[in-house]
């Protein structure tokens, strides 16, 4: 009986973790985000480090004949509005992006946060984005633009930490004397 | 503006998420449903109904909180509500979670589980005031800190109105049902019957609590 139980149990916890790898893999397959699928919002396999930091600057990605940079209100809070803003330059003039979105997704599944840009001055396309943070402490979201940029549809990708609304909050430390 | 998502999109997101992110987070919650409420000899099927009784009462919180976002139609009212009630359910969960696996573990220490001491005190008192059943804490722990909760209900806004809002959570928390209900079978198929591994899940309870609470009292 109690091996008949350790064998089953051990099926099941088989079963769970085999959907845990098949979360993590729908996770990386998602390098083509569609609408209405939050399973197509999660996260690639992304090395951070190599994507552009639009955490304390303005950040760029160089798509051949098109820049697209990429800001928001910094810091960015959790669970606090942020307004992050886009500009295609093509020849260090603003081109327009034509339906473009921006999509957030982690590491992890954290389920679909997909904004429509809307025109604004200068070029500048705006979303009022409103990021969720991961009781685990992670903090890095991947920003995703898709848009028609110069007659092509383009895709560019940038990292962005988020800061915790409590360190938000608090007061910045006092200058060294 | 955030974009419609489809139910059938909250559903799978539920399911992936309840995968991908659930089994890491709320396992904890599963374990704690089970030694709290369900007797030793009660079996399986006893195990199997107070899961579905706490799942229950977190799918209804869950619907609550759609209903709530899609009534409010906008993130920033919702944003301010979601810290607040964030932090607050980390801290009492955590607290909770901590403390009962004191108490499971305090037969370890000799003399402590029994005499006039302040721990027994307390865990007197913790064992009258969580509640009685697994619904009810299954409302309570469906306001959990969760990251990926949220974003279904920061998602639920755009639903337009607090019965669609109300039907997209719900379905989200059908959806993350199947995986922490398979934590729970393998949790009484493997641990909680055999008095070690039932010891280190006490341990793991331990732990998730001192960190519930102290990334709750954190902020």
């Amino acid at each position: 009986m109690k091996l008949r139980d350790t064998l089953l149990g051990l099926l099941v916890l088989g079963a769970v973790l085999g959907g845990v790898l098949w979360a993590r893999s729908r996770s990386g397959a998602a390098n083509t985000p569609a609408d209405g699928s939050p399973a197509a919002l999660v996260a690639p396999r992304i090395d951070p480090a190599t994507l552009p930091d639009a955490t304390l600057a303005d950040a760029s990605v160089d798509l051949g004949d098109v820049r697209v940079v990429l800001s928001a209100d910094r810091p960015v809070v959790a669970f606090a509005k942020s307004r992050f803003r886009v500009r295609a330059e093509k020849d260090g003039a603003a081109v327009p992006i034509g339906d473009g979105h921006l999509s957030f997704e982690m590491a992890m599944p954290m389920g679909d946060h997909r904004y429509a840009l809307v025109g604004g001055e200068d070029g500048w396309h705006v979303a009022e984005v409103l990021l969720p943070m991961c009781k685990s402490g992670k903090r890095t979201w991947f920003a995703t633009l898709e848009g028609n940029v110069a007659g092509q549809p383009r895709t560019a990708r940038f990292r962005i930490d988020l800061t915790p609304a409590a360190e938000a909050a608090a007061p910045p430390p006092a200058p060294a004397p | 503006m955030i974009e419609t998502v489809s139910l059938l999109g909250f559903l799978s997101l539920g399911l992936l998420g309840g995968f991908g992110h659930c089994v890491g987070m709320c396992s904890p919650f599963v374990l704690f449903v089970s030694r709290r409420y369900v007797a030793p000899e009660a079996g399986r099927a006893a195990a199997l109904r107070a899961q579905l009784w706490y799942t229950a009462g977190r799918v209804l919180t869950y619907a609550l909180l759609g209903a709530l976002a899609g009534a409010l139609g906008g993130v920033v009212q919702l944003a301010g509500a979601l810290l607040g009630l964030q932090r607050a359910a980390s801290v009492v969960a955590g607290a909770v979670l901590a403390l009962w696996a004191l108490v499971a573990l305090s037969d370890l220490v000799p003399g402590l589980e029994t005499g006039g001491s302040l721990f027994a005190k307390v865990a007197a008192r913790l064992k009258g005031r969580v509640p009685g059943h697994p619904f009810a804490i299954g409302l309570f722990l469906g306001l959990l800190p969760c990251g990926l909760l949220y974003s279904a209900v920061i998602a639920a806004v755009a639903r337009g109105g607090p019965l669609e809002g109300a039907l997209a959570l719900t379905l989200f928390g059908l959806g993350t049902a199947p995986a922490l209900l398979g934590v729970s079978l393998a949790d009484e198929l493997l641990a909680r019957h055999r008095a070690f591994v039932n010891r280190l899940s006490q341990l793991f309870l331990l732990a998730m609590g001192a960190w519930f609470l102290w990334t709750g009292l954190r902020g």
